[in-house]
């Protein structure tokens, strides 16, 4: 099986962790990437208030390149590059002077044939539990993971789940062995790219989550978005300073999880780029040997 | 006092309406937006309020205000409203208007924010954001900003330091030259 | 997706939820009763006085906004709501939630109706024959309407739509004779063909079928045609027709219009 792979920007540095694991699962289960070639930026959340036209060009691109490389599906792990993509190539389809347009800025016009699939939908898809169980080699026993959606379900273009008890990162974690908590801040914003410019509103709505967390006793909490997986993991420190908390509570994405219970190498997982350290819950728990 | 009769009462609603496609009559002001937001104990104005003061022609304050900078698109009162209005693309719209105007932002920063990040799009291809942080915290004249995550992040092999450069770069440029802001006055 | 607005009656809510605060208050001294409301439509008597007093004497909190979520926190419920008049969101550490979902027909309400001939509104409420004339029956004859299958519906309101219904149905029981309007539909089964397809488009279910003489033709009930006329202009034979309208009446009718109308010269034929 192979597949398109759009990384997006923050999944070649800081979120490089996601792209590692993605790339060294989907290889375990003998599913290969592709990578649009010479993709560009998706333009996320600035381009569409800044300049409409520029904020469907970027994605657009990225279409037009994706099926010149003779794609079909293409993985966008990053919710936003995700609802972008997916939401460029339905309006396109139900606007043709649109299409154009977005075709004479690019210099190219796009077919309209590529799939947009989201990682969990493609896991639970295309993959399938069974395979995904398969290729199993630790279960995550005894590991109570909660596991963090963030806006992901609310996104425009990304109608892959339930928006507000979404339940498919749970899914796969009890397919893999984990136990899977439901809690209350399943959909809770993190605050986004807030913790650049009004870092004392991120730090109070990480704070909520990782006491709810907390309070349900989860021994980490599973993300699929680079964001959010920044959020809630580098500013534990800032916000055990303010809140006076204790936090130490791992943030790993959940390829990372499927990663681990694959036992695959850790820092193929990219685990040791992860701010607070997951050695010592995941040795106790079993999943790693000391 | 200027009376509310004094300029066309629907002029903002149809102003929004044109440029979101969103219709704020439509609002009963039930307040479930406000009810949902995550960020709503910062806002200055509360997001059933901007509605409101859309219904009732009064954007001078929304254009001003600090609310529409720091919603940060959660969908949260989107998805909730009982009306089914998308609030975050109203939230959007007026972030429009407001460039627009060009008077005093409610929040400079998160402006200047999206231009840096746009700016590295149109130099690189994808943001850098080493780059991006550096030059939005020198900008902000604070360079030593969120500097006690430096070490950490880049011990964790975080920090990128390089940055890439797609080779169609001229494309990219091209495509910043040809888009243009779809607002008309 | 789940319906999210449903029709508010006014009446039923307000006077349900004071009355909870006041009983728990009664009962409980030391409990506080929040209420989220957006409209308070007290419309019954002293249904106003009703809220007052609840807010008044017993302490109600009525806090005008709409809840957006509601999460356990420990043993506790947090209702994330706003107050619109004081203009911001506000969080309620509560021990009880009480929902006041809105009311709606039973699942099996538009099965019956469809069984009786009612029609219903997009709720799936029964719609009576005139709103205000008629509140109690229904467009068929003999059957009447009463309690929150119309609408939600509060007790004194029961009591008199059930009140009325029950005179209107005793109405027609006793009586030895029924009068009915003589333009009702009629069947000649001489020429009825059977094929029944006025039983189908008779909107009133008046129309049955019945074996005349070994064959089967369908038969109209009077009492319960209302002279719609639609299965005398589906009957293929001519057979259906309704009294004072039949065909051959209405063709009379015609044929005389034309003759006037030659006789004056108004008459343009073409050839």
């Amino acid at each position: 099986m192979q597949v398109g792979y759009y990384p997006g920007c923050s999944l070649e540095s800081s979120a490089k962790e996601f792209d590692l694991s993605i790339r060294a699962i989907l290889q375990e289960m003998k599913i290969s990437l592709k990578d649009i070639p010479d993709w560009n930026c998706c333009g996320a959340s600035p381009a569409h208030y800044l300049n409409e036209e520029l904020a469907m060009a970027l994605p657009y691109r990225n279409l037009v390149k994706a099926e010149e490389a003779g794609l079909d599906q293409v993985i966008s792990p990053c919710p936003a590059c995700y609802s972008h993509l997916k939401h460029v190539h339905e309006e396109v389809l139900k606007q043709p002077h649109l299409a154009d347009r977005l075709g004479a800025i690019v210099g190219k016009k796009y077919g309209g044939g590529i799939v947009s699939k989201h990682l969990l939908d493609f896991i639970k898809q295309d993959i399938g539990f069974d395979r995904l169980k398969s290729s199993l080699k630790t279960p995550l026993s005894r590991l109570k993971v909660v596991s963090y959606y963030g806006c992901l379900t609310r996104l425009p273009g990304v109608h892959i789940d339930d928006m507000e008890n979404p339940t498919l990162m749970d899914e796969v974690v009890n397919a893999m062995g984990g136990e899977a908590l439901e809690w209350s801040h399943k959909t809770e914003c993190c605050g986004a790219s807030l913790s650049v410019s009004r870092t004392e509103i991120a730090l109070r709505l990480v704070n909520s989550i990782l006491e709810a967390a907390q309070e349900k006793g989860a021994d980490c909490i599973a993300v699929v978005c680079p964001l959010c997986q920044s959020n809630l993991d580098t500013r534990q420190g800032d916000i055990n300073k303010k809140y006076g908390t204790s936090y130490k509570m791992p943030i790993l994405y959940l390829t990372q999880l499927i990663g681990l219970a694959q036992k695959l190498d850790y820092s193929q997982l990219g685990l040791d780029r992860l701010v607070i350290p997951p050695q010592n819950l995941l040795i106790e728990k079993g999943i790693l040997e000391k | 006092m200027s009376y509310l009769n004094s300029q066309d009462i629907h002029q903002f609603r149809n102003r929004i309406l044109s440029i979101s496609g969103e219709d704020t009559s439509k609002c009963i002001q039930c307040g479930k937006c406000t009810a949902g937001c995550p960020i709503s104990p910062e806002m200055d104005v509360q997001p059933n309020q901007v509605l409101r003061l859309i219904q009732v022609n009064d954007p001078d304050a929304l254009l001003r205000c600090s609310t529409i900078w720091i919603c940060a698109s959660c969908q949260t009162c989107s998805v909730r409203c009982p009306e089914e209005i998308d609030i975050a693309k109203i939230m959007d719209s007026i972030r429009k208007l407001a460039l627009e105007a060009k008077g005093p932002l409610g929040e400079e920063n998160v402006v200047k924010f999206d231009e840096i990040f746009l700016d590295s799009i149109r130099k690189r291809g994808r943001v850098h954001e080493l780059e991006l942080v550096m030059k939005y915290n020198l900008a902000l004249r604070r360079p030593f900003k969120d500097a006690q995550l430096g070490p950490v992040m880049f011990a964790r092999g975080k920090l990128g330091f390089l940055g890439h450069k797609i080779k169609e770069l001229g494309k990219i440029k091209e495509i910043f030259q040809n888009s243009k802001r779809l607002l008309k006055p | 997706m789940s319906q999210k607005v449903v029709p508010t009656v006014p009446g039923f809510a307000a006077c349900i939820r004071p009355n909870k605060a006041i009983l728990l208050k009664d009962h409980y001294p030391e409990t506080q009763s929040y209420i989220f409301y957006i409209d308070i439509r007290a419309a019954g008597k002293n249904y106003e006085e009703f809220v007052k007093r609840a807010q008044r004497e017993y302490g109600a909190i009525y806090i005008r906004g709409r809840v957006s979520k509601i999460y356990e926190k420990g043993n506790k419920l947090i209702v994330r709501g706003v107050d619109t008049l004081a203009g911001k969101q506000v969080e309620v550490e509560a021990d009880l939630v009480v929902l006041a979902t809105a009311v709606v027909p039973q699942p099996d309400a538009i099965e019956l109706a469809k069984i009786l001939n009612i029609p219903y509104d997009q709720y799936g409420f029964y719609s009576e024959a005139h709103p205000k004339l008629q509140p109690v029956e229904s467009v068929t004859k003999g059957i009447f309407l009463t309690g929150s299958c119309q609408f939600p519906k509060d007790i004194p309101d029961s009591v008199a739509t059930t009140g009325a219904a029950s005179v209107r149905a005793c109405e027609i029981l006793s009586k030895d004779e029924l009068i009915l309007d003589p333009k009702v539909a009629f069947v000649n089964s001489d020429i009825c063909s059977g094929c029944l397809n006025c039983v189908e488009v008779c909107p009133f279910n008046a129309i049955e079928s019945t074996r005349v003489n070994g064959k089967t033709v369908a038969q109209v009930i009077p009492t319960l045609c209302h002279g719609c006329g639609n299965c005398a202009s589906t009957c293929r034979t001519s057979a259906a027709n309704v009294q004072g309208f039949t065909d051959d009446q209405i063709y009379a009718q015609v044929a005389s219009v034309f003759e006037i109308l030659k006789k004056e010269n108004l008459l343009e034929l073409s050839e």
